[in-house]
């Protein structure tokens, strides 16, 4: 039994890991198949998890109303909104259907919520820019000094700052946009590639770990 | 009942429409109320956003994966309908894909104690395709490309590249090599190590600068996005909620929150709590 509970998870990853790593090293037609026809099959088991998703929320908020708990009304929000979307979905057709139910839901109450909750991020990330933008230290005012010219430089009215300088000449790199582009461009090209050397060798280190039995977090705890 | 889901703005008509601006423009404002604090117009909002969106997904991974990658693949003639989706529905039963559907069950599993270490199988599956793809392709884009983007072209001036050219790509060269002398920690920064960590602290504070002030700004174009939907008409081309009528929403939403948290003083910390 303890074969098939730890021994066998860790052979489906060996095989299925060098399986992948050699598929993508080949270059046929049938080995192109099997790396679609993995892709597919990742996907239905993505679907499957996200029905336990599904079980895990419908039992949180049925347990609420069950036990009258503080604000149970609001689960029933859940549950009907939910059992609504999926029934205008399932009946009447999904998004494709522009004329149907689900879509008209889609549009005038998922899309306006999400983008209102995105949009609520502006104040948080305004209150961490000002607890960040503090010139305590030469390397946090040239935190600052970037972020300014960044922002001004994306704006009417920061680049009205300097219009006034001519474009052509050597002093046009002091114009904020030309800054602005110099600073996405050059530093932070810079910054992010090592940054993205160190992620890609994490990254490729913990998949070699997983793929030889080395890290094994991703089957719990127990037996 | 089929053409009520299937036709619901044909069925409602043009009021349809109005009444979905309506409720958009009510969950936006509800929305929004958090900015003041957590409140009941919020929470409803909150839950409503939860349940529609687990729906939306629902039918979505139904119509996109289940039934045609799943069932579409093991039983096509019934599934697809022969007239419209005739390639699909005249393709060969592929009896293979049973598999992915019994490890997608056996994730189910763990919903069920004494099987749920079936689920490790699948987990294990995904996992292993995971790694397996993640190798090549961030080895590829992640470390090789940018290592070639890093070291190309770096001399040759008078080639018809204008000097600038050269030193922009003098400076990516070295920000690159002393950010990565500054994440090694296997030696002690001190000497020339420290000084090149140093550089390699202000390249990094110059991105994370740049990178910060582009989303900054990112997130403010985003509330006016949401603004321009609330003072505009959503780009619908006609004032279907005129400002004033918002405003008098606001003030509504104002009143009912004062009674709802008259009385209610700040949370005392419970009996026997430290």
């Amino acid at each position: 039994m303890q074969f098939l509970k730890r021994n066998i998870p860790v052979l489906i990853a060996f095989v299925m890991g060098i399986a992948m790593v050699c598929q993508y090293y080949i270059p046929s037609q049938a080995s192109q198949d099997f790396g679609s026809d993995m892709n597919i099959w990742t996907e239905i088991i993505f679907a499957f998890a996200l029905l336990i998703g599904v079980q895990s929320l419908i039992h949180n908020h049925t347990n609420k109303i069950r036990r009258k708990q503080v604000g149970y009304g609001f689960s029933w929000a859940v549950i009907i909104s939910m059992i609504a979307m999926t029934i205008a979905g399932l009946i009447g057709g999904g998004v494709d259907n522009t004329k149907g139910m689900y879509f008209w839901m889609f549009q005038y109450l998922q899309v306006p919520m999400q983008a209102t909750v995105f949009s609520i991020l502006c104040f948080y990330i305004a209150t961490a820019a000002y607890r960040a933008f503090r010139a305590k230290t030469p390397e946090a005012t040239m935190l600052l000094i970037a972020a300014a010219i960044a922002m001004l430089g994306r704006v009417p009215v920061g680049t009205e700052l300097t219009d006034w300088i001519p474009l052509g000449t050597f002093w046009a790199n002091l114009r904020m946009e030309i800054m602005t582009d110099w600073l996405l461009n050059i530093p932070n090209t810079a910054g992010f590639r090592a940054v993205m050397f160190g992620v890609g060798l994490g990254i490729i280190s913990t998949s070699l770990r997983i793929i030889f039995g080395i890290e094994r977090t991703y089957m719990g705890g127990g037996d | 009942m089929l053409n009520f889901f299937s036709n619901w703005v044909d069925v409602i008509g043009v009021p349809g429409e109005i009444i979905g601006y309506w409720i958009a423009v009510g969950l936006t404002l509800c929305m929004l109320s958090f900015l003041y604090k957590d409140n009941p117009f919020f929470k409803l909002a909150e839950h409503l956003y939860l349940g529609i969106s687990n729906g939306y997904w629902l039918v979505y991974v139904w119509q996109a994966v289940i039934k045609p990658e799943l069932l579409g693949r093991i039983i096509p003639t019934y599934i697809f309908d022969p007239l419209e989706q005739t390639e699909l529905y005249n393709q060969d039963a592929n009896y293979l894909f049973i598999l992915p559907g019994l490890l997608g069950l056996f994730l189910l599993l763990r919903l069920i104690p004494a099987l749920g270490w079936l689920s490790r199988w699948s987990l294990a599956f995904y996992i292993g395709w995971g790694a397996g793809v993640a190798i090549p392709t961030y080895m590829a884009n992640y470390i090789l490309r940018q290592a070639t983007a890093t070291f190309t072209p770096l001399f040759g001036m008078g080639n018809g590249e204008p000097y600038s050219f050269y030193i922009n790509n003098w400076l990516i060269f070295v920000g690159v090599l002393s950010a990565l002398v500054y994440f090694f920690f296997s030696v002690e920064h001190k000497g020339v190590v420290g000084h090149v960590s140093k550089v390699g602290i202000w390249t990094l504070m110059l991105a994370f600068g740049a990178s910060f002030g582009s989303t900054v700004m990112a997130r403010v174009s985003l509330f006016i996005g949401r603004a321009r939907f609330l003072i505009e008409d959503g780009g619908s081309g006609t004032l279907y909620y005129p400002f004033y009528i918002q405003l008098a929403l606001i003030i509504i939403m104002a009143v009912i929150l004062y009674f709802v948290g008259r009385g209610k003083g700040p949370a005392k910390p419970e009996e026997g709590s430290a």
